[in-house]
């Protein structure tokens, strides 16, 4: 436990520094602001270590003995069903994908959100099953990922151009920090039952990736086939859109408002307090339907011994009230201070600093991702120490650092997203032609990894502020800024890739 | 010749290498565990494991002292009960090639290395058993069987059980009641389901500070 506070810790620490370090200086917030937004900072960090030792001790085993006993039973219909469920379940109740639903729908009236919902957790059902698919008939990955963002990109060209950001942020907004756990683990535990295969140690990997193609197909089919050409009426409507994936954000400007105006030095924390019950329902939602699953295993799959059973509730539970923290505090916290910042640099001008601020930002706003940490591990363990976390976490830090300042650059300058987006996923696909398989794999699972919670709001805010206060249009500013994220680490984790593979060679290609 | 196992924290097995390296034993082998809780309610509560090291190296009797001397130095700095270091004797290495031979020396042994090989899942279990009967701690490694021959394959594939390997280090006298302990467990029952086996130990270090 004291190893995962001192983990979340150091993730956490350094924004918060940073945010303390503008607020005494260019940025102030105000002393109730900076009360309330140390008091989240601690919340924050207790809620990633717990949920961290949650996913260890609950979510992991799940799904890993999902994917294992699911294997096991040796019959191919009922694993494609099996993992399609599993798939489809734990996305429906992702809150985040309602929310994204309905956002879209806003933007275009004639998107049905309960069908763009459905839409969205088919198309995860559908590629968690064509992942496992995958993994027993020893197809190659770099193969399916190249098909079908290629065919995410003819899709993108077709459908309506404001639908393109939107596409590409939703892959990194539903796969939450509850879903992409459990989703690493269910391709973990079918890797692990299997011998003799070619590949053994990159099938560990890839499969979150290949499901968070899902939602951007979905969402991209969506556009294309429901929506009436006639949708450039879009743009116009941005009042009543909340250009922003996590729904929470609608109640951040209300409670920094509040915090201004009241003279209580603690009237902020009691209003972040006040986020509970709404917070509580939002992680439960997620939950729910895992445990559901658990059960259903308990009595159909799983032959574990009592203690075992208890264990995995306990860590659920810790999972439970670690979200629920990690969550009041960064929605109490990092959101309010995020766009306090952007909006007082945003208007400021500084534009070289703002960009400097991005890069800097970028390269530890990675490292407090609940579900990195998650990743990360795995990936040492799997590869048995050789791929050490520490280099893992250097290279997300340097891709996502120089992408977030690529993304500065483009709400200052305000061209489209697809500008920065289609060039990353050549160079991107290019690579897997050159990469260790593995390296692919887990370059690919690190997109959904890399814009979790943290990037959706903290960041997300914080551009958003910039964008408002220099006039932008927030609309198309905002949407663009996850996807963005999501597709650093393909880039940086390959070439990580490439290094490891030209080192090994020198020593005598081990 | 010895085999030397140390077991450390995550990350801290390249300091044992290090020192081995300093006084010139050429490699060693680190394989990543899991360390078990140190009572019960700690291990229930899921609070209390840690990762582990364990670090594998080879060397003959005449450079034993040398090495463990070099491994007890090098790890002075660090809290008390960072870690543990035992050997196991050997008697034949394949090198680059050529066997190097010789035989292991007659000591007494203090302690027993208990290794239990199971079902995934199930190593915690053993190990609260094993705690019963007097064991202290433990450490799991993941693993998995190698199939046989009349596995079931899967679209060419084997499929293979995932296993466990709990490893314990306790005194020699609470061998015995340890053992019988883990016989009792249901989940070592079936045909198939896991093995159980000792071997002595000599010359049990704890690492860290020695104060």
């Amino acid at each position: 436990m004291i190893e995962k506070l001192k983990e979340s810790f150091f993730s956490i620490g350094p924004i918060a520094l940073i945010v303390l370090l503008l607020s005494f200086t260019i940025t102030p917030m105000g002393i109730v602001n900076n009360i309330t937004f140390v008091f989240c900072a601690i919340f924050t960090i207790i809620g990633l270590a717990l949920f961290l030792l949650g996913a260890d001790v609950g979510i992991i085993p799940i799904g890993e003995k999902a994917g294992a006993s699911l294997t096991s039973k040796k019959n191919l219909p009922l694993l494609l069903i099996g993992s399609f469920i599993i798939g489809f379940i734990i996305t429906i109740a992702e809150p985040d994908v309602q929310v994204l639903a309905n956002q879209v729908a806003s933007v275009n009236p004639s998107v049905n959100p309960k069908l763009l919902l459905i839409m969205i957790a088919i198309g995860i059902g559908f590629f968690v099953s064509l992942g496992l698919l995958r993994i027993v008939f020893q197809y190659s990955i770099k193969l399916f990922y190249c098909v079908f963002y290629i065919i995410v990109f003819v899709l993108a060209f077709i459908a309506p151009k404001d639908f393109f950001a939107v596409a590409f942020d939703a892959s990194g907004a539903t796969t939450g920090p509850m879903t992409v756990p459990f989703i690493l683990a269910l391709g973990m535990g079918v890797a692990a039952v299997m011998s003799n295969t070619k590949n053994n140690k990159s099938d560990n990997f890839g499969l979150t990736g290949l499901a968070s193609i899902g939602p951007i197909l979905a969402v991209l089919l969506m556009s294309i086939f429901f929506i009436d050409s006639s949708s450039s009426a879009i743009i116009t409507n941005t009042e009543n859109v909340v250009p922003v994936i996590n729904d929470e954000i609608l109640t951040l400007t209300n409670s920094s408002e509040i915090t201004k105006n009241s003279i209580n030095i603690f009237s902020g924390i009691k209003d972040v307090l006040k986020q509970f019950p709404h917070t509580f329902i939002e992680v439960a939602k997620s939950l729910i339907p895992l445990i559901g699953l658990f059960i259903v295993f308990l009595i159909f799959l799983f032959k574990i011994s009592k203690r075992q059973i208890i264990k995995i509730f306990i860590g659920l539970f810790y999972a439970f009230v670690g979200l629920i923290l990690f969550f009041l505090g960064i929605n109490g916290g990092f959101i309010p201070a995020g766009t306090i910042i952007g909006e007082t640099l945003g208007a400021l001008n500084y534009k070289l600093f703002l960009i400097i601020l991005s890069i800097v930002l970028g390269a530890i706003v990675v490292c407090a991702e609940p579900a990195v940490w998650v990743l990360t591990k795995q990936v040492e363990e799997i590869s048995g120490g050789t791929i050490r976390r520490k280099v893992l976490l250097a290279a997300l830090s340097f891709g996502v650092s120089a992408v977030l300042g690529l993304a500065m650059v483009r709400v200052i300058y305000g061209f489209s997203v697809a500008y920065l987006l289609v060039p990353i996923f050549v160079i991107a696909l290019g690579l897997t032609f050159f990469c260790p398989t593995m390296f692919t794999a887990i370059a690919f699972d690190s997109g959904g990894v890399a814009s979790g919670p943290m990037t959706s709001s903290f960041i997300l805010s914080f551009t958003l502020g910039v964008s408002t206060a220099m006039g932008g249009n927030p609309l198309t500013d905002a949407f663009g800024v996850i996807g963005l994220v999501a597709s650093a680490p393909l880039i940086a984790i390959q070439i990580l890739g490439l290094i490891y593979s030209k080192k090994s060679q020198k020593k005598g290609g081990e | 010749m010895k085999l030397i196992i140390s077991i450390v924290p995550r990350h801290k097995g390249v300091i044992i290498t290090e020192a081995a390296k300093a006084v010139g034993c050429k490699g060693a082998t680190i394989v990543m565990g899991k360390g078990t809780a140190k009572n019960q309610v700690l291990e229930f509560l899921g609070l209390g494991t840690s990762d582990k090291d364990i670090v594998y190296m080879l060397e003959k009797n005449s450079d034993y002292n040398k090495l463990v001397d070099a491994i007890i130095d090098f790890t002075k700095s660090e809290k008390k009960g960072f870690g543990i270091l035992f050997n196991i004797e050997c008697n034949k290495l394949l090198k680059n090639g050529i066997f190097e031979i010789e035989e292991g020396e007659l000591t007494m042994a203090t302690h027993t290395l208990i290794t239990v090989i199971l079902n995934a899942g199930y190593a915690e279990d053993a190990m609260a058993q094993a705690r019963k009967a007097g064991a202290t701690g433990g450490t799991i490694i993941n693993a998995r069987g190698t199939g046989k021959e009349e596995d079931a394959k899967f679209f060419g594939i084997t499929i293979v059980p995932e296993k466990e390997m709990l490893i314990i280090l306790a005194d020699k006298e609470k061998q015995e009641n340890i053992l019988q302990a883990i016989k009792e467990l249901p989940c070592l029952q079936e045909v198939g389901s896991g093995i159980t086996f000792c071997s002595d130990v000599n010359n049990f270090f704890m690492l860290g500070s020695q104060k």
